[in-house]
């Protein structure tokens, strides 16, 4: 406890400086660049989320050292939010899911000549958003980490199962499905090595099975080979509106109708990004609502206004770095892409968790001020190139679907040169597909089998520790208050399915 | 009388009952230990049942009609969907399964030419050029730039290039 009275101003400020000589370093400043240019080419693009993009770029990330990696993927997830925010602007189809929202007033704003102001508002917002996120995370992310070194394996324990709970209850789709993804992927999970006896489990005498499931073939199976499916069942056809891109920058009273949206967006998402499943999605929604409510006209929203597209879009990217919080601090992630950042950093042998501050300087803020420097470039990606990233979008779907098979393909042939693994890809995008249709989420999945494993051998230690007493999780206060939040979400999500059975009974 | 769209679901209640009744009996095989000393299928013994139950609450729910009403969709959204997804799941399981076979360059070009000839066709010429393009675009990112070891197969021509380079 007393550690956390250390972080003064000045020790952070060093910290600080140190980050950026990390991120400046020329090495690392490519692939910031490159992964925010590729971060905002996914987010035009529509058809390829970040999520998949991220699965399928994973492999790559191995070639290179685990700094650069990892600034690099995080490049992709907050450049494919600038990004996005384009297509639906000019398209009305949203590059990724958390542009949905931006839609509806970007759109309507481009048809009537705004399209400039939009990509102006969204940009500058997002700019901001993402400014201000990074500073309170590295206020916050340290005194957390410190917090979080006195966990022991029943606080992990309780923790893991907690994120686990609210992961399947925070999703759009029902409940149960959730939960019944994020079972199967704790089982998953458990198929390879045992990490305490060393005995192989669930392998089927399959050699490849013996290291486990890979979370790069499951993810690149179910977002990326499953996404491709889905988009070639109906071909895409696309309209740009066909405008000038004079006068990108906003007017003053647009700066006027939009700050105090930024700001809320801003602050908004990124609590709303460190919550255990809390997404650039919910924060983009949730801000949209709360500028309509807080809007002298809401009327007009829906209709071509410029706070309908400055919150959300602040928002979702101010959500991005308050994900990082919870990952960096803790090592638990609190969504799908930052649990395929933590399977980055568990392949390239970083320890995540509360000591990583400590262990890894480097890493933990050349990451942090390496996103201050890629939120920079964006900025300078976004507003002057706009008119190239408009010629991205003519792209049509048909050359670029056999280019991200590929990427799939061998980028996961690229890590163990093994066809099993190819194959492991062609299943789990066939089964990712299938049930994509019948409406079961997949990021539940993929946080199963990546945080499954870590709770494992939390569990085992926790019991070994207690001598078989189940108390130990309840009779130590942090791990108590972990467990009981995530039972109480568990009964809330039963007596909601409970609830929609019977009130079906009545209406029949 | 049970929904088109409830048919598929209970159907997948059943294959992940299936898949969470292998782990409960995997996890016994494996020993669960005590709870003093847990064991090798402890957690998967915790997952699999949770998985089971789960599964088996779902198709209940689904059976009995015990669900909430949605509009019952065709699985395939146009005509020819089955037939775009089957196809290229097709093209991409012989890809997969000649790829170390005949090499990179050749499957890759192959796939490519396929792909862009039949989802939403292109002209010949299109069709050539991209390949061409891609395919090599795919050997220097992951040859050249990442220094992945990509299968040669029966024509190696990247050797060629190596030698012009």
């Amino acid at each position: 406890m007393d550690q956390l009275v250390e972080d003064c101003p000045m020790d952070l400020l060093t910290s600080v400086l140190n980050g950026f000589s990390v991120a400046l370093e020329p090495t690392n400043l490519f692939f910031c660049f490159l992964g925010v240019l590729s971060g905002t080419l996914i987010g035009v693009l529509p058809g390829l989320g970040p999520l998949a993009a991220i699965a399928f770029l994973l492999p790559v990330t191995f070639y290179i050292p685990v700094v650069p990696a990892l600034i690099m993927l995080g490049g992709i997830y907050y450049g494919a939010m600038y990004g996005g925010s384009t297509t639906s602007i000019l398209v009305n189809i949203p590059g990724e899911a958390a542009s949905v929202v931006t839609c509806l007033d970007g759109y309507k704003m481009a048809r009537q000549g705004r399209a400039g102001p939009a990509l102006g508002i969204a940009a500058i917002g997002s700019f901001f958003a993402g400014t201000l996120g990074i500073f309170i995370l590295m206020v916050l992310a340290p005194p957390l980490a410190r917090f979080a070194l006195i966990f022991g394996p029943p606080e992990y324990s309780s923790l893991l199962f907690m994120a686990l709970i609210i992961i399947a209850y925070i999703g759009s789709g029902e409940k149960i499905k959730a939960l019944m993804m994020v079972a199967l992927g704790v089982a998953l999970g458990m198929i390879g090595t045992d990490q305490i006896s060393g005995n192989a489990r669930f392998a089927l005498a399959i050699r490849e099975l013996q290291d486990g499931v890979g979370i790069v073939p499951v993810a690149i199976g179910v977002f990326g080979i499953s996404e491709v499916l889905l988009n070639v069942e109906i071909l895409l056809r696309r309209e740009v509106i066909k405008s000038k891109f004079k006068g990108l920058l906003p007017t003053l009273r647009d700066y006027r109708d939009s700050w105090a949206a930024i700001l809320r967006g801003s602050l908004l998402g990124f609590f709303i990004g460190i919550l255990p499943g809390g997404n650039p999605i919910i924060a983009s929604f949730i801000s949209y609502g709360v500028e309509k409510k807080v809007s002298k006209h809401p009327e007009k929203f829906g209709h071509g206004v410029i706070e309908g597209v400055a919150g959300p879009e602040s928002a979702n990217n101010s959500a991005t770095s308050g994900a990082f919080v919870p990952l960096l601090s803790m090592g638990v992630p609190n969504n799908a892409v930052m649990a395929l950042m933590l399977g980055a950093m568990i392949i390239h042998g970083v320890v995540p968790g509360p000591q990583l501050m400590d262990n890894a300087p480097q890493l933990f803020w050349g990451i942090i001020t390496s996103m201050y420097i890629g939120n920079a470039m964006l900025l300078v990606l976004n507003l002057p190139l706009i008119g190239l990233w408009v010629q991205v979008l003519r792209v049509p779907y048909r050359i670029l679907f056999p280019l991200i098979l590929i990427f799939c393909l061998i980028g996961v042939y690229a890590i163990n040169a093994s066809k099993f693994e190819m194959l492991l890809v062609v299943i789990f995008g066939v089964f990712g597909y299938v049930m994509r249709k019948l409406d079961y989420e997949m990021a539940p999945l993929i946080m199963g089998l990546i945080i499954g494993p870590m709770m494992e051998i939390a569990v085992r230690q926790s019991l070994l520790l207690s001598k078989g007493s189940f108390a130990i999780f309840i009779t130590r206060p942090i791990s108590a208050c972990f467990l009981a939040l995530g039972l109480v979400i568990l009964l809330r999500s039963f007596i909601s399915i409970l609830r929609g059975s019977r009130r079906l009974k009545e209406a029949q | 009388m049970i929904q088109n769209l409830d048919v598929r679901e209970f159907l997948s209640a059943i294959f992940l009952g299936v898949i969470g009744l292998l782990f409960l009996s995997g996890a016994f095989s494996v020993g669960i230990g005590s709870l003093a000393s847990p064991g090798e299928g402890f957690l998967p013994l915790l997952a699999g049942g949770a998985l089971l139950l789960l599964s088996f609450a779902f198709a209940i729910q689904r059976f009995s009609g015990k669900c909430p009403r949605r509009e019952v969709k065709s699985f395939w959204p146009e005509p020819k969907s089955m037939l775009r997804v089957a196809y290229v799941l097709g093209v991409v399981l012989i890809y997969v399964a000649v790829f170390e076979w005949i090499g990179f360059a050749l499957a890759t070009f192959i796939l490519f030419l396929f792909l862009l000839k039949t989802i939403d066709p292109v002209s010949w010429r299109s069709a050539f050029l991209l390949s061409f393009l891609m395919t090599v675009f795919g050997f220097l990112l992951f040859q050249v730039w990442l220094q992945v070891q990509l299968p040669e197969g029966w024509i190696s021509w990247w050797r060629i290039a190596r030698w012009i380079s």
